[in-house]
Order: structure tokens, then C-alpha cells, then sequence
């Protein structure tokens, strides 16, 4: 997997998004350290975000790092520590 | 409260058709997983492309009496002739085909699946929305109720018959509603079916979605790993089963296990992920329900499946409950061979289960490629340690996704 060519606020407004779209959960920034879990998302709708994440950044993601992808900014490091 | 006993036994997996055939690749370790063949995989990114499939059921695979019986809808629906192919065998191996003639209102039958006539409502949902085309028996197929009607009516059963769906347990919940049919007095026996036929391009495509699958491309049969340490997912495996429950000290076949005690304990706080204290809670409500100690246990049948993030927490509860001993059981996940069977497993694994059983047989343990350092319990032991080993009772535990968690102590028939 490739590092994704685009800036790390466009992918935290693609990740922000695609959970509005799959939860109808509005994340504002302050929370964008806290876990996603606890926000409302539960293991299908986080499955929903990161099938989102794939298509929309046209990429595939390794099941074996969703354990990593806890919140908003775990996912959004996950991307920037790419090659 | 008298005790209930499997009579007969039916079964088709990816490994065989027949319970015969199962059992010989069993032994053999030839198990059916493969590469898929039989449908297009999806043209969309997936990760899999394995899984366990039923071999082709052409017509004349089914007994020669039954298929004057059989229209062209149910000849052209391999869930149909799947789930009549284990009726038939499992009537047969319990000789309880004259007793359900002589009295048919005294015998009832239940389908247990976790997806239902999957294939059917894909069928019908293409024939409408990209053909256009309409056609109402797809609607009634689709029915879950379908099923046991059309199984009833072709073996002659006119006592309850309904479907059962919970997921994993489908089969096992059917099991503990049949033992509890037979033991009100509402009926003298109980068929059990389970088929879960219901893999194509689109449906294999969501699973892959839904990122439970294995992706060990290159090695199919060795994909399925639970309790091992390198495990990466699990496997699809279509499958059908059957079995004939009746009370034990009226049954003139001899028995092929008794079933002493079911517990169950519901919670689907997340749909995806069991809970290792509701399943602790189901082996014990198991063990209580059928008076047997868990020094008692000789043989554990896991319901591990091979998932990173659940195999070890079946290990957790079991050391919790038998102790020290759960270094002594030898525990053995049948997942490991059939692939995880949807809604059949506690008839298909079951089955492997009860063959073990009485056979005092310890199989050795399957793709286990490295320990787990999570699992304390007796998952990584050999088989020759085992050789005169005897094996009285065993707990065979069932969870999976909807917050189902389950477990029964079979015993074997004196």
C-alpha cells in the first residue's frame, strides 16, 4: 500500500466523511483523538468507513492494521507514516 | 426427564458428500477447501479467493424413491436437493422411516440455515431489477418457511416444522428446541436439517467485504488456523446436515450420542465479536443442564474459526471453567477441516464431532503452524498421547456473529 497524494486535512475530511455517510455521526476536530467506538461506531459501520477509505482513495488496506485504526487521527498517522 | 439420543445422521460438506465420504477425508485430512471455480469471483478488489463449496448435486445423486417426489423447482435448487439428500440419509441411518409413516403427526422437522435460500433471493433480485423479468415462485422460495414445508411434505412429516435462524447456532438452537419438542410430549422424534448453500460472485464479494476471510491465496487448505498464532481469518464453507433426535429408551437404533444438556446466552453488543463472558456462561448453563462435572469432559469440540481476534478468548473461558484440566482435554476445533460451515456447524462439525467420540479417536491437531501464547488450553497437544485414550463426553461449544453464544455436552450411548 502507497501513501495516498493527498494532503493529511483531505484525508481527515475524506475519513470525517465517509463516517458521516456510513453513522450519520458528526465528528467535530476536538474529537478527533477520542475512539471511535466510543463516538457511536461499532465493528460493521468502522468495516463501512474503511471499505469508504478504500474506494474513495482507490488503494487496498491491510485487515492485519484495522486493530490500529482506533480514531480519527490513528487513521489519518496510519496514511502519513506510508512510504 | 428422560434423555434424547441422535439416531441418524446425514451430511454434505466441501470434503464429501455423505457421511461416509466425510469421514474417510476426515481421516485422510482431505479436506474441500479450494481455489473457487464453480462462479465468477467478483471483477471488484477482494482479497479471497477460496472457500469451501459443495460439489455439484446432479439428480441421480439423490435416492431413486424420493425424486418422483422432487418438481423441477426443487431439482434446480442445490439448497433443495442438498437438504433432501441429508434428510434422506440421516431417515435412513436412524431406520425411522416406517415410524414417521405409521404416525406423521408425531414426528416434526426443523431447518435450521444462517443465510436461507440466499441464492434464490440473488436469482430473484437480478431476474427483476436487471431483467425484468418476474417470477412468484422466486418469492415463495425465498421464504424461509419454504424449506421445511417442501421437506415435510416429501418425507411425510406432519408434526411442527419450521425454520430456525441464529446465525452460526442456527443448528444447534434448532437442536435444543427439538430436544425440548420431544421432552414436552409433543412429539416421539425431531429432524433436524441445516443447509447453508448459498455462495456466488455476490455474496462471496461481501464477505470478502466484511474482512473476516483468510487470505492465504496460496494455501487453501491450510488457510483455516484456529488457535494458531499465525491465523489471519476464517473460511467460508458451504454445507448441509441433518440429524434424527428421538428419546433414547424408546429408540430401536442404536444411538449415535445422547445429547445431555444445552446452554445458550444471548448479546449481540457487537454484531461481529462474541462475548467471552456470555460464552462462559453457555458452557456452564451446558454443563449444569446436563449434570455432568467438568471433570467429567473428556474431549472439547472449539468453535474457533481461525479469527485473529476471537480464538483465544474461547481458550480463555474454557481455562476458566475446567481449571487445571483445561491443560489435560485435548480441544480440537473442526473449523480447522470443514472451514466455518454458516448455520449447519453443530450437524456438520457436530457429526466429526460424535464420529470422534465413539470411535476414541483424538485427531491430531490440524494447521496449527505455531503457538499462540494466548491460548493456555489444550489445543497444541499430539494425538499419539492420546492412543488409549476413551472418550465418554463431550462438550462441543458453538458461537459466532449476532451475539450467539451456545454449547451441548453429547455423551456416548451405553
Amino acid at each position: 500500500m502507497t501513501k495516498p497524494e493527498i494532503t493529511r486535512e483531505q484525508l481527515i475530511e475524506m475519513i470525517v466523511a465517509a463516517i458521516k455517510n456510513v453513522s450519520g455521526i458528526s465528528i467535530p476536530p476536538e474529537k478527533y483523538d477520542d475512539n471511535l467506538f466510543g463516538l457511536g461506531l461499532d465493528s460493521i459501520k468502522a468495516i463501512q468507513v474503511v471499505n469508504l477509505l478504500e474506494d474513495d482513495l482507490d488503494l487496498m488496506i491491510d485487515d492485519a492494521h484495522l486493530p490500529k485504526f482506533t480514531s480519527i487521527n490513528a487513521i489519518a498517522a496510519h496514511f502519513d507514516n506510508l512510504k | 426427564m428422560n434423555t434424547n439420543q441422535i439416531s441418524g445422521i446425514g451430511l454434505i460438506t466441501a470434503a464429501g458428500v455423505g457421511c461416509e465420504e466425510n469421514y474417510r477425508n476426515f481421516t485422510l485430512r482431505s479436506p474441500g477447501i479450494c481455489t473457487v471455480t464453480r462462479f465468477e469471483l467478483p471483477s471488484a478488489k477482494v482479497k479471497t479467493n477460496f472457500a469451501g463449496l459443495i460439489k455439484a448435486m446432479p439428480d441421480e445423486s439423490l435416492p431413486p424413491e424420493l425424486l418422483p417426489l422432487l418438481n423441477s423447482d426443487d431439482l434446480a435448487q442445490d439448497y433443495v436437493k442438498a437438504a433432501v439428500y441429508v434428510t434422506a440419509e440421516a431417515i435412513k441411518d436412524a431406520g425411522a422411516a416406517e415410524k414417521i409413516k405409521s404416525d406423521p403427526r408425531r414426528t416434526g422437522l426443523i431447518v435450521a440455515s444462517s443465510l436461507g435460500n440466499f441464492l434464490n433471493v440473488s436469482e430473484l433480485v437480478k431476474d427483476y431489477f436487471m431483467k425484468e423479468l418476474y417470477k412468484i415462485t422466486s418469492l415463495i422460495h425465498g421464504m424461509n418457511s419454504y424449506l421445511p414445508s417442501r421437506i415435510g411434505s416429501i418425507f411425510g412429516v406432519a408434526g411442527p416444522c419450521y425454520f430456525v435462524s441464529s446465525s452460526c447456532t442456527s443448528s444447534l438452537n434448532a437442536i435444543l428446541q427439538a430436544d425440548t419438542l420431544i421432552k414436552s410430549g409433543i412429539v416421539d422424534r425431531m429432524i433436524v436439517c441445516a443447509v447453508d448453500v448459498c455462495l456466488e460472485t455476490g455474496t462471496f464479494h461481501l464477505w470478502n467485504k466484511i474482512r473476516v476471510l483468510s487470505h492465504r491465496n496460496d494455501s487453501p487448505q491450510t488457510a483455516c488456523r484456529p488457535y494458531c498464532k499465525t491465523r489471519d481469518g476464517i473460511v467460508v464453507s458451504e454445507a448441509a446436515g441433518c440429524f434424527v433426535i428421538e428419546k433414547a429408551d424408546t429408540a430401536t437404533a442404536r444411538g449415535h450420542a445422547l445429547i445431555k444438556g444445552i446452554g445458550m446466552a444471548n448479546g449481540a453488543s457487537d454484531f461481529l465479536k462474541p462475548s467471552p463472558e456470555l460464552l462462559e456462561a453457555a458452557i456452564r448453563e451446558a454443563l449444569a443442564a446436563a449434570q455432568t462435572p467438568s471433570d467429567k469432559i473428556d474431549f472439547i469440540a472449539g468453535s474457533a474459526s481461525g479469527s485473529p481476534h476471537c480464538d483465544h478468548m474461547e481458550s480463555e473461558a474454557i481455562c476458566r471453567i475446567f481449571g487445571a484440566r483445561a491443560g489435560e482435554i485435548p480441544l480440537f476445533p473442526y473449523k480447522s477441516f470443514l472451514g466455518s460451515t454458516f448455520g449447519t456447524q453443530a450437524l456438520t462439525e457436530g457429526a466429526l464431532a460424535i464420529k470422534t467420540m465413539n470411535d476414541n479417536l483424538v485427531p491430531e491437531p490440524l494447521n496449527i503452524f505455531e503457538r499462540d501464547e494466548r491460548v493456555n488450553a489444550n489445543a497444541y497437544y499430539k494425538a499419539s498421547d492420546y492412543s488409549s485414550y476413551r472418550i465418554n463426553n463431550t462438550l462441543f461449544v458453538n458461537y459466532g456473529f449476532a451475539g450467539n453464544h451456545m454449547a451441548v455436552v453429547l455423551a456416548k450411548c451405553r
